[in-house]
């Protein structure tokens, strides 16, 4: 398992809350804490798709369906409906969940992993195109919009308040989603679950001679994986406050995700939390570079592949010192 | 030791982040700072780039000292470019790096998206700055101003609303009919529209106007984006025998063979075509297939529009680029900007916000004034959405009689 | 204890196995010889219930096996070392091994571990070692690990000498009688004629998919047909 979570997690988890905390009290600028929002959500959404891709092995290419599932619900439930944000996200990650059980399902028959790939591409553009037909509910793509933000919270004095243009109260919340899930995900994988899905990945065929159930612990994977890309959804949507079938479930966001995920390190613990701040950054940064930005982003996720082909979480500092550890990961990952 | 290194690694990699994302670019003195923000990336990158070549053009010529001023004094005013890639997280992203980053007085966008639009415009409240967007039409940012005119007082929306074109060919036929330039018959229209927002959204609106005349509408035919098979909606059509017909694509390619085999199915209706015969592709087949055709809208046309052909040249020197819709459009929108600035006197945002409320200006595709919704205003009076006929080589105005350029044949 | 009964097994429309009938007994070492495709893995993995058969029928200790899936049959006292080790080559040695109590009480797991490091006393000074790294032999030996740590009273081994050298063919061979004096009956493949018979209480020849042949150890390697095709054979083919 080291090689999904590191050596110490907690000890690296722990870090990045201190350094979460330490960015709220800093005079940070509106623009730079949005940016971070954006990336602890995608961030969320990158590690529950990297339990079936990564952790499990699954290629699995439908994800921002479930993403595009849990914002949508969560922003039916509470536009029309009127139920708080901080209740109707839970509804949002409970109906990607189902719907990744039930996409799970047929799945587990499929041995091909090109044809799950393909299948789970097919779900997400059905549900784009449920969403972008669903006019008379959703508008369409003319943009579903007046979903409310997050109730805002009171601490005696001080009102923390939620949405675009609070930037402060949006990034501590998606931060405190974020680590939490985080937190979760850190127990489960330290415990037999973990080991379970590490199991699953390196053989199916021994897992199942020691008596691991792949159907079930695979179906439980995907409800869990589809839940927490459903809660992150539901989070974008409360937060960006509108929603078109494409931009939350159109191929660029299946890109940007599978970027993230594999520039951070595809089943790796902080890959997608690495992946999500770097890739998210630098499309901030090299916005100074105009037109070009999107090719130079482009030739920066290549370069990264090439100079890290583990993921930024793969990368480890004295690499020499450790030479003999390398050796191991490479051959074990090349068998 | 290991656990500190990695730590460490791990701490300067996120510090290291933030820190050049935190970086503040130095920018040059200028009096006004106006950001603009639209695709300059992606699937819309094409019409993005139109925007930006419009609003360099005005924003040059303004500080060139050969703008249209309010005042003797106008400001030298600095143009800021941001992408939004389409998306609307990134204009986000895009409008707070104008604020604090560029400090900018003003916002110019989304220029083309509407759903970038509706999250946009939530920056106006939350950050004090004037937005103005350019090209979205969407009805729903409107019908948000009304829900709320206090919170958005600083939005408003360069573009009529999209029920423009509904009114533009119901407005026409009224007139025709009027005029005996198209016999109303049995009164019954039909539609075959493409299968998306746009094209359905634009059926039911024209349907709407026309059942209030007490028309009936025949059949709703919607296609697949990108079909060119159009004989069963065409037989089942004839069948009906409707004495309006009106079409709605986005690609050059489906309305040409749909024109094409309307034709050949000989039906009598008067065929009004939507949105494709702006596309080059298909005007340059036009003449052959689709003579005295009526189409809309006819918003820009330098072949028949001496001021059209004049802008289009102005935007050739400049960037060698062929100018379209999308220029002229993005042009009026800064220069409407930049008036309401000038008139305002300061970077005050709500002063600019009511100038630009009082915009009350002549631009290249028709007259910007906004109504209670903050909305420009179409119609004969104001934007006009012209209503067209091929005829012969080229395609002549035909309605509104104030901006026609022919009589229809 | 472990009896196969008129097992028939299909890959598709392709049979694989006719009717084959085997038992083990309680203490026994046995093996299952045959050349390449004569389904002797296939025997394995239907005992274990990780390919379905078409037809007969599976008894451990007279009860049934037929309903209870491949997950099940460790809670049952089986387990199986897999054809080519088959570890989780990123794990560490200690979580490949702990992995083969999955299906006992977590309680056990300590017992399990000791009892199972007694037997295999080398394994200690590599617990934290990527298991993918390891020698072939020592990978058999972490894949023999992880399978007693079920705690079976019956071990299917397939092909546990495939790929090893001579010297670690004998220590394989001397760990497998370990653990039968431990009261841990063995169903063995292999197709060194010599090997398997030497070692085994008794032995079942198989060709193409049918048992030609049983009996003891000592009988198979006297007998005239397993001298003539078998041994003969081998004999050349190490020359």
């Amino acid at each position: 398992m080291i090689e999904v979570l590191g050596r110490r997690p907690a000890l690296t988890l722990s870090v990045c809350v201190a350094l979460f905390l330490l960015i709220s009290v800093l005079p940070v600028n509106d623009y730079v804490l949005h940016i971070l929002t954006l990336s602890l959500i995608f961030a969320m959404f990158a590690s529950g798709w990297n339990l079936t891709l990564g952790i499990l092995g699954l290629k699995t290419l439908g994800h921002h369906a479930f993403f595009a599932i849990g914002a949508y619900l969560s922003a039916i439930v509470a536009f029309y409906g009127g139920v708080s944000p901080w209740l109707t996200i839970w509804a949002g990650a409970a109906l990607a969940a189902l719907a990744g059980l039930l996409i799970g399902l047929p799945i587990l028959r499929i041995r091909s992993m090109p044809h799950v790939a393909i299948v789970t591409l097919a779900f997400a553009e059905i549900v784009r195109l449920i969403f972008s037909n669903l006019k008379d509910i959703t508008r369409g793509e003319l943009g579903f919009w007046g979903i409310p933000p997050f109730d805002p919270v009171s601490f005696g004095e001080t009102t923390i308040r939620f949405g675009l243009g609070n930037a402060w109260g949006s990034y501590v919340l998606a931060g405190a989603f974020f680590f939490a899930v985080q937190a979760g995900l850190l127990l489960l994988l330290r415990s037999r679950p973990g080991m379970t899905f590490a199991a699953i990945r390196d053989s199916e065929a021994a897992a199942e001679s020691l008596g691991i159930n792949l159907s079930t612990w695979k179906l439980a994977a995907f409800a869990l994986s589809a839940g927490i890309v459903g809660l992150s959804g539901a989070i974008y949507a409360h937060y960006v406050m509108i929603l078109t079938p494409t931009s939350v479930a159109g191929p660029e966001m299946l890109i940007t995700l599978l970027a993230i995920i594999i520039v951070g390190g595809a089943g790796r613990f902080f890959g997608p939390l690495y992946g999500a701040l770097l890739l998210t950054g630098s499309l901030e940064l090299l916005r100074e570079f105009g037109e070009y930005r999107m090719l130079l982003y482009g030739a920066l996720v290549i370069g990264f592949v090439f100079a890290a082909p583990h993921g930024i979480a793969g990368l480890r500092i004295g690499r020499l010192r450790r030479r003999d550890r390398r050796g191991t990961r490479e051959r074990s990952s090349a068998a | 030791m290991a656990t500190h290194s990695e730590g460490r690694a791990m701490a300067l990699r996120m510090l290291a982040l933030m820190l050049v994302a935190g970086t503040a670019g130095a920018a040059q003195a200028q009096d006004v700072r106006i950001g603009m923000i639209g695709p300059m990336t992606g699937p819309a990158a094409n019409t993005g780039t139109a925007h930006r070549e419009g609003m360099e053009l005005a924003v040059k010529e303004w500080n060139e000292g050969a703008g249209d001023y309010v005042t003797d004094q106008p400001p030298q005013v600095e143009l800021v470019v941001e992408d939004s890639n389409s998306k609307p997280e990134v204009a986000i992203g895009a409008a707070q790096r104008l604020m604090t980053r560029n400090e900018v007085d003003m916002i110019v966008g989304d220029t083309l998206h509407s759903h970038v639009t509706l999250a946009l415009m939530e920056m106006a409240p939350q950050y004090g700055v004037p937005i103005l967007s350019a090209e979205p039409v969407s009805s729903a940012i409107a019908d948000k101003v009304l829900s709320d005119p206090e919170r958005y007082a600083l939005y408003y929306k360069g573009n009529y609303n999209s029920d423009g074109y509904g009114k533009a060919v119901h407005g026409f036929y009224r007139w025709a009919f009027e005029n005996d330039v198209v016999p109303e018959g049995n009164k019954s229209i039909a539609f075959v529209v493409e299968d998306t927002d746009y094209g359905i959204a634009n059926a039911e609106k024209i349907g709407e106007l026309f059942e209030a005349d007490g028309w009936t509408v025949a059949a709703t035919e919607t296609t697949p984006t990108g079909t060119t098979d159009f004989y069963p909606q065409l037989s089942k059509l004839r069948g009906l025998d409707p004495d309006i017909l009106v079409s709605v694509f986005t690609l050059a390619n489906s309305g040409l063979s749909f024109v094409r085999q309307l034709d050949e199915q000989a039906l009598e209706a008067s065929h009004m075509a939507i949105f494709y015969p702006t596309r080059p592709e298909f005007m340059e087949q036009a003449p052959d297939i689709a003579d005295g055709m009526f189409w809309a809208a006819l918003q820009f046309s330098p072949e028949i529009t001496p001021e059209h052909r004049e802008f289009s040249d102005r935007i050739e020197a400049e960037f060698g680029a062929v100018a379209n819709y999308s220029h002229a459009h993005a042009y009026c929108t800064m220069v409407v900007a930049l008036r309401a600035v000038d008139a305002a006197g300061g970077t005050d945002a709500d002063a600019i916000a009511n100038e630009i409320g009082g915009t009350d200006y002549d631009c290249l595709v028709g007259k910007y004034a906004f109504g209670e919704d903050h909305t420009v205003r179409s119609g004969p009076d104001a934007i006009p959405l012209p209503v067209a006929q091929v005829q012969g080589d080229t395609s002549q105005i035909v309605w509104p009689e104030n901006v026609a350029t022919a009589e229809p044949q | 204890m472990l009896r196969l009964e008129g097992i028939d097994v299909h890959y598709g429309a392709t049979q694989v196995l006719w009717s084959v009938d085997m038992h083990v007994a309680q203490g026994e070492i046995v093996a299952i010889m045959g050349p390449n495709g004569s389904g002797k893995s296939t025997v394995l993995k239907a005992a274990m219930g990780l390919k379905a058969p078409s037809g007969g029928r599976v008894r451990l200790d007279g009860r049934e096996m037929q309903s209870a899936p491949a997950t099940e049959r460790p809670r049952h006292g089986m387990a199986i070392v897999l054809e080519r080790r088959r570890l989780f080559p990123r794990m560490s040695v200690h979580e490949n091994i702990v992995l083969g109590a999955y299906a006992r009480p977590a309680r056990e797991t300590r017992g399990s571990l000791d009892w199972v490091l007694g037997l295999l006393p080398d394994l200690r000074d590599h617990l934290d070692a990527t298991a993918g790294k390891l020698s072939g032999g020592q990978q058999q030996m972490v894949a023999i690990a992880r399978g007693l740590m079920a705690r079976p009273r019956v071990l299917l081994m397939d092909e546990p000498f495939l790929g090893l050298s001579p010297a670690m063919v004998r220590t394989v061979s001397a760990i497998m009688r370990t653990i039968n004096d431990e009261g841990v009956a063995i169903l063995f493949n292999e197709q060194n004629a010599k090997l398997s018979f030497a070692l085994s209480h008794r032995g079942y020849l198989l060709e193409s998919g049918r048992v030609i042949l049983s009996g003891s150890g000592q009988e198979m390697l006297d007998h005239p047909e397993v001298k003539r095709v078998y041994l003969g054979v081998r004999e050349e083919a190490v020359r």
